[in-house]
């Protein structure tokens, strides 16, 4: 009976949470694979650092290449990143894009690394963007 | 979660020494595909050698997980499905749940391997990153499908890497290639009994380091119970080949 009335608690804990997430992605507006209008709000905090940038170029080769392709050229299903969209995302765009990912279309999440590093590959891929000055 | 295209394949090792009983190593490899971003798929072979006894293979896991929430989330749910043939010999003891025990592993090889077990695992897993953190909860919830009933147990884990931030130089002994956590895991009994009450409880310590593709990983592990070992030593390598999936596409066309 306890245990029936555990696995009650936890549906209803599951459901909750699912319902109060997706009340907050109807919140999303249309931007950079539907990033929500804060996310451009966001700034780099290394949007001027050369070491940053750097490092972001390494976590680029060891985490995004294999797809994306070394030069960024991009590869099978997945795009080029020095295409136009690219250009006009704003950092926080890419940040949230990069931290959330596409699941249903491939694009992993990578939350998994440090925010610090996802900041780290924003700043490289903007740099290759020509745009080594936006914050 | 593997991402998607990616083949991981782990040895996973667990050695102890019980007391009134014969030390042993098991042995588990592991094959882990990413089938979507949202989907992983694992498949487990497992083993093991016992002091004075024999060598044996124990079974195979399949195990799927789905990741429930299609954005990130303050915490983010995955669902865990898996099926096991194993026979009652394994000692991988790669989840703890019921009432099991340091006393299971006394049973020789020759009569534990004859009892088989058909078993269905659930978990519930929720993670959450925050300041460089990861955090882990897992609740399990396993079903002998011969007809005992559901047994559950639970894990917390927390990590975090050395340095937040990656060095601009490729080096193999930096810090941000290290990550360090701590893992409390254990039994919740069953539906006829949840209790803590006569479970396993286990506090581990984790190191681990990243070289490349390559991951190490290395878990004194440590009894909290009358019923749990006093002490095991679990460890880890895996290696990750990128866009497997595509390469084998690949080669096929």
């Amino acid at each position: 009976m306890r245990a029936r009335n555990f696995a009650v608690y936890l549906a209803a804990f599951v459901v909750a949470t699912s319902a109060a997430m997706t009340s907050r992605l109807s919140a999303q507006s249309p931007g950079f694979h539907n990033a929500p209008n804060s996310a451009a709000q966001m700034k780099n905090p290394y949007w001027d650092n050369a070491q940053a940038a750097a490092g972001g170029k390494k976590l680029y080769s060891q985490n995004c290449a294999q797809c994306h392709g070394n030069n960024l050229q991009g590869m099978g299903p997945a795009p080029t990143l020095t295409s136009e969209s690219m250009k006009n995302a704003t950092p926080g765009d890419l940040f949230w894009f990069i931290t959330n990912g596409d699941l249903s279309k491939g694009m992993p999440s990578w939350s998994q690394l440090p925010k610090q590093q996802r900041w780290q590959i924003v700043t490289f891929l903007k740099l290759k963007n020509g745009e080594p000055g936006q914050p | 979660m593997e991402e998607p295209g990616n083949l991981e394949i782990e040895a996973k090792g667990l050695t102890a020494s019980p007391q009134d009983g014969n030390s042993f190593l098991s042995g588990v490899m592991e094959f882990e595909y990413g089938a979507k971003g949202w989907w992983t798929t694992e498949f487990y072979l497992d083993g093991q050698t016992t002091a004075n006894e024999s060598t044996i293979f124990t079974g195979f896991r399949w195990e799927n997980r789905f990741r429930l929430l299609m954005h990130e989330h303050r915490f983010n749910p995955v669902a865990y499905v898996e099926y096991e043939d194993l026979s009652g010999a394994d000692k991988s003891y790669l989840e703890i749940v019921g009432f099991d025990s340091r006393y299971d592993a006394l049973v020789p090889n020759r009569a534990a391997s004859r009892e088989r077990a058909h078993e269905l695992e659930t978990r519930l897993i929720v993670s959450s990153d925050f300041n460089g953190w990861n955090a882990a909860e897992n609740f399990i919830a396993e079903k002998n499908l011969n007809g005992a009933p559901w047994e559950f147990g639970y894990g917390l884990a927390l990590s975090r890497p050395l340095s937040l931030l990656a060095s601009a130089d490729e080096c193999v002994l930096c810090r941000e290639n290290f990550q360090a956590g701590l893992e409390l895991y254990g039994g919740l009994g069953t539906t006829n009994r949840l209790t803590l009450h006569q479970t396993s409880q286990y506090l581990a310590p984790v190191i681990s380091w990243q070289v490349r593709n390559a991951l190490f990983k290395l878990s004194p592990t440590f009894g909290l119970t009358d019923a749990s070992f006093p002490a095991m030593l679990r460890f880890g390598v895996s290696y990750e080949f990128a866009g497997f999936g595509r390469k084998l596409r690949k080669a096929f066309q």
